[in-house]
């Protein structure tokens, strides 16, 4: 009984510690579940996180990435003719390939980020990213765009402007809360100056920087998981 | 039974890690000795029920007429296909072909160049007549609840407990696949085509690439765990993710997708294969969307060790009540020939250990029944109840052997002694769960989940 209590506060401590340094440390190779840390029989004291379904997948995208003038944007293939009108998520195209289940034929849903889940949320994120850019460049001056709200999408000399729009996108996409200053800001300006400095020739190089940015965040696991 | 999973191997020798990081690399690339550990299973699928009086549990054609109560009727079966009517010649008009122990009928074609590694299974009773519960009942090897797969199917059953580490590691082109309270990435990764394997084994729009450098600052980005991600990853989700990344990139890179770029014959690797399975560069279009195909596809993904259970489908449409009976040999003899070249290729290519893909691979070649002893009034086969399959595998099934029999007077099912495979008054009678029960023992698997089944090992197939 006493080694259960003082796992249990050992646990409370971890968490307590690591809610007010705010994960500063390294994380810990201790994970809830260990047999070396928590009893067989002890019960786990957070929710179980769990893969979005696909279903919520193709739910959650058009919430994230708005509309354009065709209506909301979806994760769309080209038909026979190039032109982007499969839906990529019903289940005749791309849902039933990825798991998602008929209860017929399949009565479990794959529930864990494998390699093909990987595969298809990277030529999401590459598809969906596209539309986004291409609806905010189309928008007319003054109507609220969704990518690059806080930001130019054709200039990149406003820095604060660029870390502000950042900020917005983070919690767009992954719910987050951040500052100017928060570690998560500024690894995607990583990522923005990246796509700024890579944009082939031709291209809008701040374009490329909120097309990277936004294809780091729609492959983020925390995207994915909740 | 041995029923010892091959991550529960690695976990009791302490070994769940490595196993864990072999199983995020492509398998080609994984330690030679664990791969040698596992087989493959190879589950071929006749569509529409096929005629075994042309192929599985033929009757000799002198002997057994038009007044008997099986008519074999070869003459009219292969009248409209060249090559047939010329094999049936060459029988003296039996339309029985011995090359060892079991006699096949006409349409074998190549698969007969393995015969010694190849058994048979006669009377087999599928308990209906309805093509997709048939299909459902071989499947699973449970009958279905009204027209509902009941369990998972039999290469899911395989995959979950051999190991899901391979890149797809079940594929089912052109047939059903289910997954019913099993590890889901044991799930069949379901195709059609070629087409849809060009989905999955590249990036979908090449047009919408990122730049080396851009891709790499996200990666790094992406890769990194931070405070929101670790409060995530109790249940190491996210860990998960993060490591599915390099199998994912390896999926989308099309270095995978290579290998079944079957329209590219200017690939040295795709010209061999065009050699092996007789496909023509003028004609590859029609050959590829047929049995040639599917059978490639199968040579591909188990030698480059793609997949660990691949399923397809070697002839379709075999449902000829009427006239249209005239192409049911053809696409017969078509179907086992391709099955013969990939035999031949799986035979003539070996692992890292030097073993050859055969003796790894279990092969189960079956439809969803049979057809009728007697032609009907249109000139076709109906449907029939006892059925037959074929199956082998180099070192896991003993070949040259045939078990069970149908009646001479019903063509029905035949009770058997399962441990010697002979008809035996009292005895059982052959049902799907049978044959998975044994194929799984041979593999040295479990076949728990059909313990209602009451299945019964067919002795005489398993390796002495």
């Amino acid at each position: 009984m006493m080694k259960r209590h003082a796992t249990t506060a050992a646990l409370a401590a971890l968490f307590v510690a690591a809610a007010l340094s705010g994960c500063e440390s390294e994380p810990s190779d201790q994970r809830i579940g260990d047999i070396d840390s928590v009893e067989a029989d002890e019960p786990q004291n957070h929710a179980a996180t769990r893969r979005l379904t696909i279903d919520q997948l193709e739910g959650a995208i058009p919430v994230v990435a708005g509309a354009n003038a065709g209506g909301p944007i979806e994760w769309r293939l080209l038909n026979g003719q190039g032109v982007p009108t499969i839906t990529a998520l019903d289940d005749d195209v791309l849902g039933g390939t990825m798991g998602r289940p008929d209860y017929e034929y399949v009565t479990e849903e794959p529930a864990s980020p494998d390699a093909l889940y990987v595969k298809f949320s990277d030529d999401m994120a590459r598809n969906v990213c596209h539309q986004m850019v291409e609806a905010d460049v189309m928008r007319a001056a003054g109507e609220e765009r969704v990518l690059t709200r806080f930001a130019a999408i054709d200039s990149t000399s406003d820095s604060q402007a660029i870390d502000d729009n950042i900020s917005y996108l983070l919690l767009r996409f992954l719910g987050q809360h951040t500052g100017d200053d928060d570690d998560a800001v500024s690894e995607l300006r990583v990522v923005f100056d990246a796509g700024v400095n890579g944009a082939p020739a031709g291209s809008t190089p701040a374009a490329e920087g909120w097309r990277a940015v936004c294809v780091a965040l729609f492959t983020s696991p925390a995207f994915h998981i909740y | 039974m041995n029923t010892i999973k091959r991550r529960q191997l690695l976990a009791a020798l302490g070994l769940g890690s490595a196993g864990l990081a072999l199983s995020q690399l492509r398998p080609s690339l994984a330690n030679a000795d664990e791969n040698a550990e596992l087989p493959f299973l190879l589950f071929v699928y006749f569509s529409g029920g096929y005629d075994q009086l042309l192929c599985l549990d033929p009757r000799d054609n002198t002997v057994f007429g038009a007044d008997s109560a099986i008519d074999p009727a070869y003459a009219t079966a292969v009248a409209s296909h060249a090559e047939l009517t010329t094999a049936l010649a060459e029988t003296g008009g039996s339309g029985i072909v011995q090359p060892g122990n079991v006699a096949y009928g006409l349409t074998m074609g190549r698969a007969l160049d393995h015969h010694q590694d190849l058994s048979v299974v006669r009377g087999i009773d599928m308990g209906t007549l309805t093509h997709s519960v048939g299909m459902r009942h071989f499947l699973t090897g449970r009958f279905p609840a009204g027209l509902s797969p009941v369990g998972s199917s039999f290469p899911t059953v395989m995959v979950d407990q051999a190991g899901t580490g391979a890149a797809i590691p079940n594929l089912a082109v052109g047939v059903e696949t289910y997954n019913s309270g099993l590890d889901p990435a044991a799930s069949g990764l379901r195709l059609n085509n070629t087409a849809d394997l060009a989905n999955v084994l590249r990036a979908l729009d090449e047009t919408l690439t990122i730049p080396d450098a851009t891709r790499a600052a996200i990666d790094s980005y992406v890769s990194k765990q931070r405070c929101h991600d670790q409060n995530l990853d109790a249940d190491q989700l996210v860990g998960d993710f993060i490591a599915s990344r390099e199998k994912a990139a390896a999926l989308a890179s099309g270095d995978l997708f290579e290998y079944f770029n079957f329209e590219d014959p200017s690939n040295p690797a795709i010209s061999e294969l065009y050699d092996a399975f007789g496909v023509m560069p003028n004609n590859a279009s029609q050959q590829l969307s047929g049995p040639v195909g599917e059978a490639m596809i199968a040579a591909q993904a188990i030698t480059k060790e793609v997949s660990q259970a691949v399923s397809i489908q070697l002839a379709t449409n075999l449902d000829h009540h009427d006239d249209t009976y005239e192409d049911h040999a053809g696409l017969l003899y078509d179907g086992f020939n391709a099955l013969g070249d990939l035999i031949s290729v799986l035979k003539s290519r070996s692992d890292a250990n030097g073993t050859s893909y055969w003796d790894r691979t279990v092969m189960v070649v079956w439809s969803e029944f049979a057809r009728t002893p007697k032609l009907n009034g249109r000139g076709g086969r109906d449907h029939h109840l006892a059925s037959s399959c074929l199956v082998g595998g180099g070192s896991h099934i003993r070949g040259d052997q045939v078990v069970g029999a149908t009646s001479d007077d019903t063509f029905g099912t035949v009770a058997i002694d399962p441990a010697t495979g002979a008809p035996t008054e009292g005895g059982k009678t052959l049902t799907p769960a049978d044959v998975h029960a044994t194929v799984l023992e041979a593999l040295g698997m479990n076949a728990d989940h059909l313990s209602n089944q009451e299945p019964a090992l067919l002795q005489t197939l398993l390796p002495a």
